[in-house]
């Protein structure tokens, strides 16, 4: 009887994959049915555009049964998951969500681009560049090394249970930029507490939520959490990433893990050091003129979703540490995607990402900056990629960077 | 001129502080030593509950004939337009001279202000100094109410009426077979058994004469013609099912009307089944049946079952419409906008509504239902038109009762006594039928009242020695006050039903009619007093609607605009009011222009008012140009009371357009109203 008709019942409708984990999962989504095909998410969308599908099409699509059609698109990847859509939206759909739970449901063997290889790494290896335990630590002792010319006392134990700090890194800096790790060490020890240097599950990233890995981004999690909690250390000072920020905090919630200690994003850390005078910074070191890119999900995501965020604390810093502040426009929760981010970075839709990215470019361009702080690695090197694409004068910098830099020891 | 006594009091209303300090009651009284039998008194303290009272005994104690307020405007007035004067059976006239914004603070020009001010005054003593005492009179009413329809609204309005006392005649129709929500049996017995109610089955009105308080009504019923005396009619005929299949393209038992599915929502006896609600299939959806059908779905979804509407549009209709659709969205009923009309594909076993969302045009679905629910066509009833012929009244575009002029809802009409509920004048679902016959009641209550009512007589003066019976005002009358009479065809005014407009009285050829309010000689000595002192710079005169425009102005001054200093209005009641004689009479007496401030089409509250010299403006500026005087004149603006910054670019460009210097000479003048005088009727 159902062979011969065409169409499909609501009940058929109601029990598709996709749909159902959604609606089971409503304390964290007003369900898609509220939409009410406004257009505001789309019209707030940078990637809208670019091809023939948007935000309120990947709504609809899913509420008339054809959730297929969104699983198997290309922009559920190419999104960024900045989730303007969903800040806008009257309704309160969380369309970030949506994507992120399409993305879940794609066989792991058809994930675009590098972000599945990448988590599978983190979930064997405990870090995404395949760094063993003795190659980190040597990373480490030569930075430290080198730091030390500096700042003579400068020393720092390993896995010191105990400490009040556990810091995680991003691990693209040893793999590629060890230099910055030295700006890490001189904040952290100008700061005079106690801190120590994890040798295993430092990672400050989480790919397997960009590649929708729910099970990966779980293990991960929870692997660092025991480690942590191993040491008996009381704070997690979040490195200066977003996703991985947003993806420990909103991972804690989604999976129900309750850890024993607190996260703390690095910049909320400078912040309450500087407020406190326990780093002493000269701005003269840094006269360039310096704009403010906020990094998604420590702004509009972290507000939508209750985290604390750094938007506040950021420009604080800045203002303590640079010569000449300018504010990007538009700002704070308003700010458009780096274009990298949501995994769009390492997905392979290069051309999407730089339609994207224009957009980027002109708030950029507008400020007139030479640098362009980013206080998150994945921003950071999206960045970077448009500066170089579009051959652009201006540059990133992590906030660490232009810290380290003002800082003055006694 | 008039019997009555010419003392005249000038009450000095200086809320406004500038303009106290600038005019002091010695200086007002300086200034106008040359007047005759001016008594000034300052204003009583308004937060002095007996204020209009104690106003009112120094009218009579000095014999006033009337009474000028000098304040800032009419509209920040305390004072109305009339005050009563109880003993006596009249009341005193109030004319307001508006001083508005031409208090200056700054001293040099305060000079310059008092000249303004002066002549403010003058104009508003010459117009009080014409005047005709008010006289009022008491006339009984008849409490008894026509009731005509036969669904919600009008049982509810007969249940209300009768309720509050009033005997009522419910010319019973049988009740709209597609109506979506069946009529309760409980209120059609509760007014069938009330003793206040007599029902006429299947009457219909044959004729209607009178005015409020006072309707000669004829009906004729199967069996015989009845003639009724009633004090108000109340037509509630409702929406009409506009008759035809359901769709005309599927013949199928699962496709059900939204009143079945309505009645078996509510009785909680119909299938927890898949149903799809398809809206807009004829031309456009009715906005209650949008709203039934969010309603009827949210019902069955909460019983179990699946709801989705599809329509090109979802209309949002009552005080509660919008929240209707986000309980119905959240709690699970799908709302499906489509470009073009679904397309159903139906076989024995399975039925499927094909179509394509607005929001993915590429992209074409099929849901398959268990039964597809549509609303039955509906339309203002046939009946309308008969009505509508009967009570004089016109109608929309669409076929509706009521006219497009939106002052007179939600149930009033340009006929005091007549009102509209229901779907006989919009489209109306039983809870907006309840509101609206709530609002007849206590409108017929207050027209209405036990004993009798006071009015001022002769709003209109009808002097019959100059009637040549053509009828002309009978037509032009917006709100049916005059009736020639059986026997010898002469006029009769209704002062009750009389809104004082004065349409009638500048369609009047033989200048029979006089406004009670203002005269033609009042209007005269106003502009004898504007044009006087002609210096370099002649003033402007501008006719402005009381309604409109002058509402307009006061808003302007009080956002501290600024207006022309050469401008003098003239409040009229009714743009329509301004004929000819009175354009023309102002440009003999030397205005430089003369404009008219009217309201905008179908917003004049008497109807036809401003359109009526709209095109005797437009018809006087060719036989301006033939005579060799500048067409430009005289010219007609539309301003809406909430225009405030329009009104004043348009009153400064409208400066620049008047040619310098004095109108037409009197040899001119009479040239162009003999020939005038012929053509002015009402076309």
């Amino acid at each position: 009887m159902a062979n011969e008709c065409a169409g499909r019942a609501l009940s058929e409708i109601d029990s598709l994959p996709l749909r159902r984990a959604l609606v089971d999962e409503a304390a964290w989504l007003a369900d898609l049915d509220y939409c009410m095909t406004c257009g505001k998410c789309t019209s707030v969308c940078p990637l809208h555009g670019y091809s023939s599908m948007d935000p309120r099409k990947i709504v609809r699509l899913v509420m008339l049964g054809e959730e297929q059609d969104v699983i198997d698109s290309d922009f559920i990847y190419q999104c960024t998951t900045c989730e303007r859509c969903s800040y806008v939206c009257p309704m309160g759909v969380k369309i970030g969500n949506m994507i992120t739970r399409a993305r879940s449901m794609r066989p792991r063997d058809q994930v675009p681009g590098g972000s599945q290889k990448t988590a599978d790494l983190h979930r064997s290896v405990g870090n995404n560049m395949n760094l063993k335990t003795e190659d980190w630590l040597e990373t480490v002792d030569w930075m430290k090394e080198e730091a030390q010319e500096d700042v003579p006392s400068l020393d720092f134990p390993i896995d010191e249970p105990g400490s009040d700090y556990f810091v995680t890194i991003n691990s693209k800096l040893p793999q590629y930029y060890p230099l910055d790790l030295q700006c890490i060490f001189k904040i952290f020890h100008a700061s005079g507490v106690k801190w120590t240097m994890p040798s295993t599950w430092w990672e400050g990233t989480n790919y397997a939520m960009f590649s929708g890995d729910l099970d990966t981004w779980e293990f991960t999690l929870r692997k660092q959490v025991e480690r942590v909690e191993e040491l008996g250390i009381k704070y997690m000072a979040y490195t200066e990433c977003g996703h991985g920020y947003f993806a420990t905090l909103a991972g804690y919630k989604k999976f129900g893990i309750k850890p024993k200690f607190q996260v703390i994003h690095k910049v909320n850390l400078y912040a309450k050091w500087l407020r406190e005078g326990k780093l002493k910074v000269d701005p003269s070191r840094n006269p360039q003129r310096v704009t403010l890119h906020d990094p998604c999900n420590v702004s509009r995501k972290a507000v939508m979703n209750g985290f604390p965020d750094i938007m506040d604390d950021s420009r604080y810093v800045l203002s303590k540490v640079c010569e000449n502040f300018v504010e990007m426009w538009p700002n704070r929760e308003h700010n458009y995607c780096c274009s990298g981010g949501g995994g769009a970075l390492i997905s392979g839709f290069a051309k999407a990402r730089n339609y994207y990215g224009q957009v980027k470019i002109d708030q950029i361009d507008r400020t007139g900056a030479d640098l362009v702080c980013a206080p998150c690695v994945n921003c950071h090197d999206a960045i970077e990629g448009l500066a170089t694409e579009f051959e652009k004068p201006w540059k990133p910098i992590h906030l660490w960077a232009l810290l380290a830099n003002a800082l003055v020891f006694d | 001129m008039s019997t009555h006594s010419e003392k005249i009091g000038l009450l000095l209303e200086t809320c406004d502080s500038a303009l106290s300090k600038l005019l002091p009651e010695d200086k007002l009284v300086s200034m106008l030593e040359d007047e005759k039998g001016i008594f000034v008194f300052p204003a009583p303290s308004w937060t002095d509950g007996d204020a209009v009272a104690r106003i009112r005994n120094t009218c009579r104690e000095n014999d006033l004939h009337g009474l000028v307020i000098c304040g800032p405007s009419p509209e920040s007035s305390q004072v109305s337009d009339w005050i009563e004067v109880q003993d006596r059976d009249e009341a005193v006239a109030v004319v307001h001279a508006a001083i508005r914004d031409h208090v200056s603070v700054s001293d040099d020009e305060q000079g310059k202000s008092l000249e303004k001010i002066e002549r403010l005054v003058r104009m508003a003593i010459a117009r009080l100094r014409g005047s005709s005492p008010i006289n009022v009179v008491e006339k009984e009413v008849q409490r008894k109410v026509l009731v005509i329809g036969g669904n919600h609204a009008a049982f509810e309005t007969a249940r209300g009426l009768a309720a509050s006392g009033l005997s009522v005649v419910l010319a019973e129709s049988k009740p709209t077979s597609g109506c979506v929500y069946p009529l309760s049996e409980d209120l059609v017995r509760e007014v069938h058994s009330s003793r206040n109610v007599e029902v006429l089955k299947d009457a219909s009105v044959e004729y209607v004469d009178g005015g409020v308080g006072d309707f000669r009504v004829e009906l004729s019923t199967p069996s015989a013609r009845r003639y009724l005396n009633t004090g108000a009619i109340v037509v509630a005929v409702d929406l009409e099912t506009i008759d035809g299949p359901l769709l005309p393209t599927v013949d199928d038992e699962r496709v059900i009307s939204l009143r079945r599915f309505g009645q078996q929502v509510t009785a909680k006896d119909g299938p927890s089944d898949s149903v799809c609600i398809l809206l807009d299939q004829k031309d456009g959806e009715r906005l209650c049946a949008a709203k039934a059908a969010v309603g009827f779905a949210l019902e069955h979804v909460k019983a179990g079952g699946k709801a989705s509407i599809v329509g090109r549009h979802m209309p949002v209709y009552g005080t509660q419409g919008q929240e209707v659709y986000d309980q119905a969205r959240s709690a699970g009923v799908r709302f499906l906008r489509v470009e073009d009309a679904p397309v159903i594909e139906h076989s024995t076993h399975c039925l499927n509504v094909s179509f394509t969302d607005t929001v993915l045009p590429e992209k074409h679905f099929s849901l398959q239902v268990d039964r597809i629910v549509v609303p039955a066509s509906m339309g203002p009833s046939k009946r309308l038109g008969s009505l509508a012929h009967v009570l004089r009244q016109p109608r929309d575009l669409m076929g509706y009762l009521q006219s497009g002029n939106v002052r007179h809802r939600p149930v009033g009409s340009p006929r005091r006594g007549i009102f509209f509920v229901g779907g006989c004048h919009d489209q109306c679902d039983p809870s907006q039928a309840a509101m609206e016959a709530q609002a007849v009641v206590d409108q017929v209550i207050s027209q209405l009242p036990e004993g009798k009512i006071r009015v001022a007589a002769e709003k209109i003066i009808y002097d019959t020695g100059h009637c040549a019976r053509c009828l002309n005002c009978v037509r032009s009358c917006p709100h049916g006050a005059i009736h020639p009479d059986e026997e010898g065809h002469w006029m009769q005014l209704l002062d009750p039903a009389c809104w004082q407009c004065g349409i009638c009285v500048s369609v009047c050829p033989g200048l029979a009619l006089q406004h009670g309010r203002l005269r033609f000689d009042q209007i005269h000595q106003t502009l004898h007093v504007a044009t006087a002192d002609l210096n370099q710079s002649a003033p402007v005169v501008a006719f402005a609607c009381r309604q409109g425009a002058i509402r307009a102005i006061d808003e302007a001054v009080s956002q501290g605009l600024s207006l022309p200093d050469e401008l003098l209005f003239v409040d009229v009641p009714c743009a329509g009011l301004v004929s000819d004689r009175i354009l023309l009479d102002a440009i003999e007496q030397g205005a430089r222009g003369v404009m008219v401030l009217g309201c905008h089409h179908d917003n004049c509250r008497s109807m036809w008012g401003s359109d009526l010299t709209s095109s005797r403006v437009d018809a006087l500026k060719n036989k301006l140009s033939e005579l060799g005087v500048d067409a430009k004149r005289v010219c007609f603006h539309p301003v809406a009371a909430n225009e405030a910054f329009r009104l004043v670019h348009l009153l400064n460009d409208a400066m620049d357009e008047f040619p310098q210097g004095r109108g037409i000479s009197p040899a001119g003048r009479r040239e162009l109203t003999a020939e005038a005088g012929q053509e002015v009727s009402h076309g």
